[in-house]
């Protein structure tokens, strides 16, 4: 019984006023007084009317029941598409069946807890492979790796560990999301040190940047590991495939609100089709990346990125790429420009 | 820090199951002159709509002076305060320079009807901009007809600027000026970029875009697939070798063959010649030739279209086909092909058969009845062209299909003379490799060609001698071998000169750079 009522509540609501003024027409047109006039002119108002009635009744149809339908045919395929989540569907302004809704609510809570139990997995999984690790056994490892090589005049190979020693000291200790754009720069710097070991003089990074605006950058937030991922992806799909001299800049820049960090190489490229393939995931966010794709275009490593920044920020933001084949590839990441004020907390 | 004027955001723009725009994203600063050069035409249609009307778009967020203006989360239509300036002048005919910057203001229309006000009033915004400065004149009394198309651009972009808009798209303004009138016009964009406006500057020349912009992305079937700023010459070469890939290769290895070979020997009669009233010289060529004439001042170049359409209304026009005027056994001897022939030359209303052997009937008397006769043409077509389009209706064709469909009906005709104008306008990278090939297939059976243009574009690769017609009727000539003496900023001006050189470097023995 409570369903039925629901359901009528639900009719009611489009169908009703649909049908009210359908009704309200009819009845003015039954109880019109007679006109006075002529036979003819008494027609053509009655036709006026009738006219002015159905005109009523088709946009009463399309704005009650055709538009929502549009409207609702339109979120289920960018949801079936993979543009919105489950629980951006429920939040779009689309009127559901009461039955519909509750359904759909109860799928978001059975996804919600598969997602919840997988995360907890993976995060008892990271915990467990950082305990391994011990980084005060892995650091004081690398010291005394670096003290051995300086005493035996082996610079180069102190130099390595040291990189490698400030690397993991970055990625693995520091706890914090969001760390400033200078931070991640010299993470970068330090990763491309360590790349610059194996690869020589093949490899070269450029940081541009506007001087004028360089002590707004510098302070500027990004989810930590933002760059150093794209950096690597860089390197290893686009210059490392390359002959000849591999160049990556990083271009920052920024806007009223958004910060704009471009990390471009002089690498292979990739193809049309591959790029809208890449591009049209990344637009689609927040989807579990394909390890498959490992190994092609590092599409992981893009997708994690771009997944956090969607997270934090919202989906205006994130990764995006571009790449023509044999003329290398920039990847584009957009962050609202926020910056740490004093006493704000640690994220 | 600079204010974003535009920025899109993964723009996916659909029509029922096509995809018109996927995933654009781009984005254009104050002060910016950003190129986009269309290698395929696919989905700009759209991406003008959404930028300019703010069509619906499937997802993605458009902003405009960092404010979001569209999103696939709102139905929110209107117009956004964005100029979009094509060939096609937008000024009105019969009103004055004055009157047509202040008559689109919102607000104080007045004054339009005082006009020595009126002219106070936009005389700030005229010496401001100090036309002079770039070798233009405007005087504010001038009815908008009798403006040149450079000033007529220039009056439309102070009209964008009054208005309060700061993006102005510009799309293939270089097809209506010449390459000295484009590197005037660089200066105008120059001066109002510093002004805080920005430009989107859509054009299938990269030499213009090069020329012009400081920013270049590439757009390809509905995605906007590179970007780089120009001033990297790494990055404006990769640009430059994408956008290009598609021909050419192709292209310089027939240039540089034809370079190679000597220079081809045409018989000394004139086969053809134009005279107009602006010309009194005239132009004429030899039977075997490929003519490329340029019009530095469009008028005459618009003279002789008009006197090419209705030779009665150009008095003063005079042709001559051997040395007589053509009479009605001529008809067939002189083809003309339009401007964009797939949208001008093609007849919607016959099939694709009948569209192709309609000049054929001196050729073939009775055509139109002989199946038999229609059937070999067909096997022929699809022989040479690898498509077969006979089974669709002409309406299904796309552009490529049918500019294939129009020369190759002047390949079934087979006239002396095929007058072309503007062969390349408006057509992307694909499909200008396309009329570049047919045209030569043209050339190689023989038929001479005249192409008539504005803005040379790709001309030069086919041209077997240039002539340059100067504001006053002068008239510059040059054979294949002066190619490279031509001015640096035409289209491929600069590849005769390095093929020039490494064919001397060749000769001397010299090691190539």
């Amino acid at each position: 019984m409570n369903r039925i009522r629901e359901n009528m509540k639900y009719i009611s609501f489009r169908a009703g006023l649909f049908l009210g003024l359908t009704l309200a027409g009819l009845l003015i047109l039954l109880f019109l007084p007679e006109p006075g006039g002529s036979a003819m002119q008494a027609l053509l108002r009655r036709k006026g009317l009738l006219l002015v009635v159905v005109g009523l009744f088709l946009l009463a149809g399309y704005v009650f029941l055709i538009k929502p339908y549009r409207v609702l045919a339109g979120q289920s395929r960018r949801f079936t598409e993979g543009y919105l989540s489950l629980a951006e569907l429920l939040e779009s302004p689309v009127m559901y069946s009461p039955s519909s809704e509750k359904t759909l609510r109860h799928l978001e809570k059975l996804v919600g807890m598969t997602d919840a139990i997988d995360l907890s997995k993976r995060q008892a999984q990271y915990r467990a492979l950082q305990n391994q690790i011990n980084p005060h056994f892995l650091y004081n490892t690398l010291d005394g790796i670096r003290s051995e090589a300086l005493l035996g005049g082996m610079d180069s190979l102190a130099d390595m560990t040291e990189a490698l020693a400030t690397f993991f000291r970055y990625t693995i200790s520091r706890t914090e999301n969001l760390v400033t754009l200078e931070e991640e720069l010299e993470n970068c710097n330090t990763y491309f040190k360590i790349q610059q070991y194996r690869f020589g003089d093949r490899l070269r990074l450029e940081i541009v940047r506007d001087m004028e605006d360089w002590e707004e950058l510098r302070t500027a937030l990004l989810p930590k590991l933002t760059l150093q991922p794209v950096l690597e992806n860089s390197i290893i799909h686009g210059t490392e495939l390359r002959l000849g001299e591999g160049v990556t800049r990083i271009v920052l820049e920024r806007t009223l609100h958004r910060l704009v960090i471009r990390v471009r190489d002089n690498g292979v490229g990739m193809e049309e089709e591959q790029l809208r393939e890449l591009n049209r995931k990344l637009s689609q966010g927040l989807q579990e990346p394909d390890n498959s794709s490992h190994g092609k275009q590092g599409g992981v490593a893009l997708a994690n990125v771009n997944n956090r920044i969607r997270l934090i920020f919202g989906e205006e933001y994130g990764i995006h790429v571009y790449s023509m084949l044999g003329q290398g590839t920039e990847v584009e990441i957009s962050i609202p420009y926020t910056v740490r004020k004093r006493g704000d907390q640690v994220l | 820090m600079k204010q974003e004027i535009l920025r899109l955001e993964r723009v996916t723009c659909k029509t029922g199951d096509r995809t018109q725009l996927q995933d654009v994203s781009l984005s254009v600063q104050e002060g910016e002159i950003v190129g986009l050069v269309p290698v395929s035409t696919y989905g700009l249609e759209s991406l003008l709509a959404v930028l300019l009307r703010n069509e619906p778009i499937y997802y993605g967020y458009v902003y405009y002076r960092e404010e979001c203006v569209n999103s696939w989360k709102q139905d929110r239509r209107g117009r956004n305060p964005i100029s979009l300036i094509d060939g096609n002048i937008s000024l009105v005919e019969g009103m004055s320079v004055a009157m047509n910057l202040y008559a689109f203001r919102p607000a104080k229309h007045d004054e339009i009807l005082r006009e020595r006000q009126m002219q106070e009033m936009v005389r700030p915004y005229l010496d401001d901009l100090a036309p002079e400065r770039f070798g233009i004149t405007i005087n504010p009394d001038e009815p908008a007809e009798r403006l040149s198309p450079l000033q007529s651009v220039v009056v439309e972009i102070l009209r964008a600027y009054m208005l309060g808009h700061r993006l102005i798209i510009l799309r293939e303004i270089g097809a209506v000026l010449s390459e000295e009138q484009v590197l005037a016009l660089s200066g105008v964009l120059r001066h109002y970029a510093q002004r805080g406006c920005a430009f989107l500057y859509i054009s299938m020349h990269m030499e213009e875009i090069r020329q012009i912009c400081t920013k270049a992305a590439v757009f390809t079937n509905g995605s906007v697939a590179m970007v780089a700023e120009l001033e990297n010459r790494e990055e404006s070469g990769a640009l430059e070798q994408s956008s290009y890939r598609v021909y050419a290769d192709s292209l310089y290895r027939s240039v540089s063959g034809a370079l190679s070979n000597a220079e081809p020997e045409f018989p000394p009669e004139t086969l053809l010649e134009i005279r107009t009233r602006r010309m009194p010289y005239g132009i004429s060529v030899r039977k075997g030739e490929c003519l490329a004439v340029q019009f530095l001042d469009t008028r005459p170049y618009r003279e002789i279209i008009r006197s090419l359409a209705a030779p009665e209304t150009e008095p003063g026009t005079e042709l001559y086909l051997h040395g007589k005027r053509p009479g009605r056994a001529d008809l067939r001897s002189i083809a003309v092909l339009k401007e964009n022939v797939a949208q001008t030359m093609v007849f919607r209303e016959m099939s694709v058969i009948d569209n192709l052997c309609m000049t054929m009937d001196h050729r073939l008397p009775g055509i139109w009845l002989k199946r038999r006769q229609k059937n070999l043409i067909r096997k022929e077509y699809i022989r040479l062209t690898q498509h077969d389009p006979f089974e669709r209706s002409v309406s299904a064709l796309s552009a490529e299909e049918l500019t294939e469909l129009v020369y190759m009906r002047i390949y079934m005709q087979r006239p002396q003379v095929l007058i072309v104008e503007q062969p390349f306008k408006g057509a992307d990278v694909t499909l200008r490799k396309r009329i570049w090939e047919l045209i030569e297939l043209l050339m190689r059976e023989g038929i001479t060609v005249v192409l008539l243009t504005v803005n040379m574009a790709d001309s030069l690769t086919l041209a077997s001698r240039v002539i340059r017609v100067r504001p006053h009727g002068q008239v510059e000539e040059y054979r294949r071998g002066d190619f490279s003496e031509l001015p640096d900023n035409l289209p491929w001006a600069a590849m005769y000169r390095d093929l020039e050189r490494e064919m001397e470097q060749q000769k001397g023995g010299l090691p190539s750079e």
